[in-house]
């Protein structure tokens, strides 16, 4: 209908464009109107044509188009059925892959903080291994140095206690030799006179006077 | 003749002391003094001599000498004897003396004993001199040239002390 009533237009704007040029223009307005009815009912005749073939093209596009809307309401129903089962297989699907991608998720987790517990704990270890090392060598070295001293200041005082009794026991020694050296020269005082003879006394005389000979005291 | 050497050398020969040759030099003085002013022969000059220390202990060796003694002093100028005396006196001062410190006073015996060696070993011109004390038991105490040190029984002691105390402390 719209396509006839543009044809319709335009013959009519065509009509008054030849009527305005016949006016214009001063032709014989019959055979001009003859003419332009000619036309006109020509146009009339290819208008009614069109408009049968489009009428039937629309009836026939209208016939097609319901039988497309219902294969296409199937289509759409069998698409959207399977998109339906698609999406429930894709969303079990999903849902397992969340799943799996979760479970594997927490056992990865799972495994790495295990992991990083061993490491940890290794670690731990190591380093209280370390310290452990580190406190025992300390110990270690403090105990020895400490020992080294106690075995220093041992020995100081044992040897500080040994010269005292050294020391006490050579004044002891001493004083012991000191008076059986006087006793023995008292007694040898108290009986050599009476004991030796002139002669004796002479080679004792004679023998000193060696003994300063051999000590070099007449040189 | 210059007779002092030889008059030394007799007084050295019989005396080992300086107290000794002193003496003898006494003896020599007075054996001079009997020959140049009593005319005195050899004979006489003994008498005088015998008379004049006969109470004197130890006096051997003097009239072992006398002989040589008297014949120094008849061989002498009577206006030189003093002189010579002198001279001699002045000599034996300059002999080296060696000193001892023994304990007990020692009879010329063994007086010359010692000085025997002395003057063997040491000096033979050495005269002696012996002060007594009795520190020095078991030995002497020698001074010479200044110096003096004990040889007696302490010197001994101190130098065997080790020993001793070894022993001692072995015992």
């Amino acid at each position: 209908m719209l396509i006839i009533g543009i044809i319709v237009s335009i013959l009519r704007e065509k009509s008054n464009a030849i009527v305005s040029q016949q006016n214009a223009e001063n032709i014989d307005i019959d055979q001009a109107q003859i003419k332009s009815n000619s036309i006109i009912q020509s146009a009339l005749k290819q208008a009614r044509a069109l408009l049968v073939n489009a009428e039937l093209s629309g009836i026939k596009e209208v016939v097609r188009t319901r039988h497309d809307s219902e294969k296409l309401e199937q289509a759409y129903e069998e698409h959207l059925h399977e998109l339906v089962k698609r999406s429930e297989k894709h969303l079990e699907y999903t849902t397992r892959s969340i799943e799996d991608h979760y479970v594997d998720l927490f056992q990865k987790a799972e495994k790495q903080i295990k992991s990083q517990m061993t490491d940890n704990q290794q670690r731990i270890i190591n380093e209280l291994d370390l310290a452990l090392d580190e406190a025992h060598k300390l110990l270690t070295t403090q105990t020895q140095a400490t020992h080294q001293q106690i075995e220093r200041q041992l020995e100081a005082e044992i040897n500080d206690a040994k010269k005292l009794v050294d020391g006490y026991k050579n004044k002891r020694m001493e004083a012991i030799d000191r008076q059986i050296g006087e006793l023995v020269i008292e007694t040898v005082k108290r009986t050599i006179d009476k004991a030796l003879t002139p002669e004796e006394h002479t080679d004792l005389v004679i023998r000193s006077l060696q003994e300063a000979k051999q000590d070099g005291f007449f040189t | 003749m210059n007779s002092v050497p030889l008059i030394i050398a007799t007084i050295l020969k019989y005396a080992y002391t300086r107290v000794e040759a002193e003496k003898l030099l006494s003896v020599f003085r007075l054996l001079s003094d009997a020959y140049f002013y009593q005319q005195a022969d050899a004979r006489m000059m003994e008498s005088i001599i015998e008379e004049r220390f006969r109470h004197a202990l130890d006096t051997t060796y003097y009239f072992e000498s006398l002989p040589e003694l008297i014949q120094l002093a008849q061989k002498s100028s009577k206006g030189r004897i003093y002189e010579t005396i002198h001279d001699v006196s002045d000599a034996l001062e300059l002999l080296p003396v060696l000193t001892l410190y023994v304990p007990t006073k020692l009879e010329h015996i063994y007086i010359a004993t010692i000085g025997t060696w002395v003057r063997g070993t040491i000096n033979e011109k050495i005269l002696l001199q012996f002060i007594i004390s009795a520190a020095y038991r078991g030995g002497c105490g020698v001074s010479w040239k200044g110096i003096m040190k004990d040889y007696s029984f302490n010197h001994f002691l101190q130098r065997e002390s080790r020993s001793i105390q070894s022993l001692i402390q072995n015992v």
